[in-house]
């Protein structure tokens, strides 16, 4: 399930700041999702889309810097506003740290909620836009032989043909022509543009 | 000092003015000096006075029974019982002719005992002195002064005559000088004249006696104003503890206020928006305008039970619902807990009485010991702070709250100081709580004690007498 419709997850236990929050954020047109409780959220099916999450920090089971910090662990990447009563330092230096993109402090104007869901679905999107073409490129490489990723390894790092021959115990000519299929099967078109993809490919996170 | 009162039966002088008196009278004719005695010795007679008479010149043995008999009808009774006695005052004075002032004393003391220990209210004398020569007059001045100095403290009365004839100007100013005052006859009426001596004593006696009374009403004053200074005190105590126990909850109550303002900023944000979008949707709109409507109400609500708690308020009692007062109070402590990480229990008995008291004072009370048992767990794993609020029927006439807590515990040997004003085992406290919820309680009839709670932890107990209404 694939579209482009953004979509705001909002977690609060108290029902008339979920309900007021979920009828704010449809005011503007954007998709509510509203939970009780972050193990409510866990639970549900979510829509593959641009998205961002409305936490409120104090939640009755798990907490809502809990969640971020078991969503983190599951590789899911999702913008989060945390509200929260009490505008605690330290639970706010956590946060912020563990990547929280706002941090509004009850009771919070309407507009300054709209704005901060705004700028996290915007950058969701551009973070989704950036993961999908690094999967793109991670495609490509996978095409690549063991010997072109190997080649490809050492012509990032900038060494010369006869260089990489050397290290490789193989014949200059033979470098010559992994490189050919490298820059064609990598899409490249010059030396620099495949040191800048191997770049966004170091960027993707470990894979489990 | 004895100050009863005695009757004299003489009119001028009124009530002799008390056992002590020492007296004496200036006498011209027989009459005089009878009429004087007789109203002397039969108010003695009537009042349970032993009355001794000492009699000289010029009235007989026999007149002067005579003459007290027709004044008192059954004077036969009286000598008969041994409650009068006439004496002559040759016999009684003098000794083979000769006056001794220290055998007469005697005589006297031992007379005063006997007749005391025979249960006499007391001894009424009157001696006359027409016997007394120029010879032995000033050592029977010596010896009427000597009876000033022991008088004051016995029970006894003494009227010494003096015939007016008899004495001459220095005389007479003895007489004065040894006597408390003094009686004469003065165109054919009693007249009292003190001595210079007594009238100095009784403006002393006045002048000490408004003087006491000046202090006492002093000193009242001050200890009134004192015990007012002192009672606002204890009640500006009271309320700094309670404000310092609220001051602690801040944070908790803005959290609690905070979340309803909450409610209502968004809902009402969102039905602005509603309202403004193209085109306009009045349902949306409506629904998130009745939510910051209950929004409101919820803020307005946390608002007054606040100020209920931070009211400086007499004590009123009426009938109270225990469970009210604990649901009102948790409502208080419950971002407390949340935020000490402290699980909540509740286990209130249905179908209590009511009690009756005040109702902001018990909620004090509860509001203490919630605190307390929350504070007590500060130093135990967040898992285990468990604080339990039971309410139940005691007995048929008694409604138990118990608060208890998963803390430290309490001290075996700090449990008898935790209620004294000023004892505290929290680094903040001022150590107020315990005591003043002590207090309260017992002033509502009921009482408050810790126990160990179980398997660790505190539990406070309070009993308070329900109001039961009587089926007519």
């Amino acid at each position: 399930m694939k579209h482009d419709t953004p979509t705001v997850f909002v977690i609060d236990d108290d029902p008339l700041i979920r309900d007021g929050v979920r009828s704010l954020i449809g005011s503007v047109g954007l998709q509510v999702q509203t939970y009780e409780s972050a193990g409510d959220f866990l639970r549900s099916t979510r829509p593959d889309a641009p998205a961002c999450l409305v936490l409120d920090i104090r939640l009755p089971d798990l907490s809502g810097l809990d969640l971020q910090r078991d969503l983190r662990a599951s590789h899911i990447h999702i913008p989060i506003i945390f509200i929260t009563g009490f505008g605690d330092i330290p639970m706010t230096v956590e946060a912020m740290k563990a990547g929280a993109v706002e941090f509004l402090t009850k009771p919070f104007r309407g507009q300054d909620l709209l704005d901060a869901v705004q700028g996290a679905i915007a950058r969701d999107r551009a973070a989704r836009q950036e993961r999908a073409e690094i999967g793109e490129l991670r495609k490509c490489f996978d095409t690549l032989s063991p010997r072109e990723q190997e080649v490809l390894r050492l012509v990032v790092t900038g060494l010369l043909n006869k260089q990489i021959a050397a290290e490789l115990g193989i014949s200059e000519l033979t470098v010559k022509t992994h490189r050919a299929h490298i820059m064609e099967k990598m899409r490249a078109g010059s030396l620099a543009e495949l040191v800048q993809i191997t770049d966004r490919l170091r960027s993707l996170p470990q894979r489990e | 000092m004895i100050t009863e009162m005695r009757k004299s039966g003489m009119d001028v002088i009124g009530d002799v003015a008390a056992w002590g008196a020492h007296f004496c009278l200036f006498y011209e004719t027989k009459q005089d000096l009878l009429d004087a005695l007789i109203s002397y010795c039969k108010s003695g007679l009537e009042n349970d006075e032993y009355c001794l008479w000492i009699v000289a010149e010029p009235v007989s043995m026999e007149e002067a029974r005579d003459a007290l008999k027709d004044a008192v009808p059954d004077l036969d009774r009286y000598v008969a019982d041994c409650r009068v006695e006439m004496v002559p005052a040759g016999a009684f004075f003098l000794q083979d002719g000769k006056f001794d002032g220290k055998r007469v004393t005697d005589a006297m003391s031992a007379k005063l005992a006997d007749v005391l220990g025979k249960g006499y209210a007391g001894v009424r004398v009157t001696g006359d002195t027409s016997w007394l020569t120029k010879k032995d007059w000033s050592h029977f001045c010596a010896v009427e002064e000597g009876i000033n100095e022991v008088i004051g403290d016995q029970r006894l009365a003494i009227l010494c005559t003096y015939p007016l004839a008899g004495c001459g100007a220095f005389e007479i100013l003895d007489t004065v000088r040894t006597h408390q005052f003094v009686l004469a006859r003065r165109n054919g009426s009693w007249v009292v004249l003190e001595s210079a001596a007594l009238k100095r004593a009784k403006a002393e006696i006045k002048r000490l006696n408004e003087e006491l009374e000046r202090r006492v009403v002093q000193r009242t004053s001050e200890l009134m104003k004192a015990s007012e200074a002192l009672r606002e005190a204890q009640a500006e105590l009271a309320r700094v503890a309670r404000l310092t126990v609220t001051g602690e909850l801040t944070a908790s109550i803005a959290h609690e206020l905070n979340q309803p303002l909450a409610g209502a900023v968004a809902n009402s944000d969102a039905c602005l928006a509603w309202l403004t979008s193209q085109p306009p949707d009045f349902g949306e709109a409506r629904a998130a305008a009745e939510r910051t409507v209950e929004a409101a109400t919820r803020a307005t609500d946390i608002v007054r039970r606040i100020r209920v708690l931070f009211k400086k308020a007499a004590p009123e009692k009426m009938r109270v619902n225990i469970n009210e007062v604990i649901e009102e109070t948790l409502a208080l402590i419950r971002g407390e807990a949340l935020r000490k990480n402290v699980s909540l229990e509740t286990e209130l008995g249905s179908q209590l009485p009511p009690v009756l008291g005040d109702r902001v004072q018990l909620q004090q009370v509860m509001l203490n010991l919630m605190i307390n048992g929350i504070e007590a767990m500060r130093r135990v794993d967040e898992g285990a702070r468990q604080l339990r609020i039971r309410s139940a029927r005691h007995d048929p006439n008694q409604v138990l709250v118990s608060v208890a807590d998963s803390g430290v515990g309490i001290d075996a040997q700090v449990i008898d100081r935790i209620f004294e004003p000023f004892y505290t085992t929290k680094p903040q406290g001022i150590g107020m709580g315990l005591a003043i919820s002590r207090s309260i309680i017992e002033a509502h009839g009921g009482r408050l004690w810790p126990e160990p709670n179980t398997p660790h932890g505190a539990s406070f107990q309070c009993t308070l007498p329900a109001e039961i209404q009587t089926v007519q």
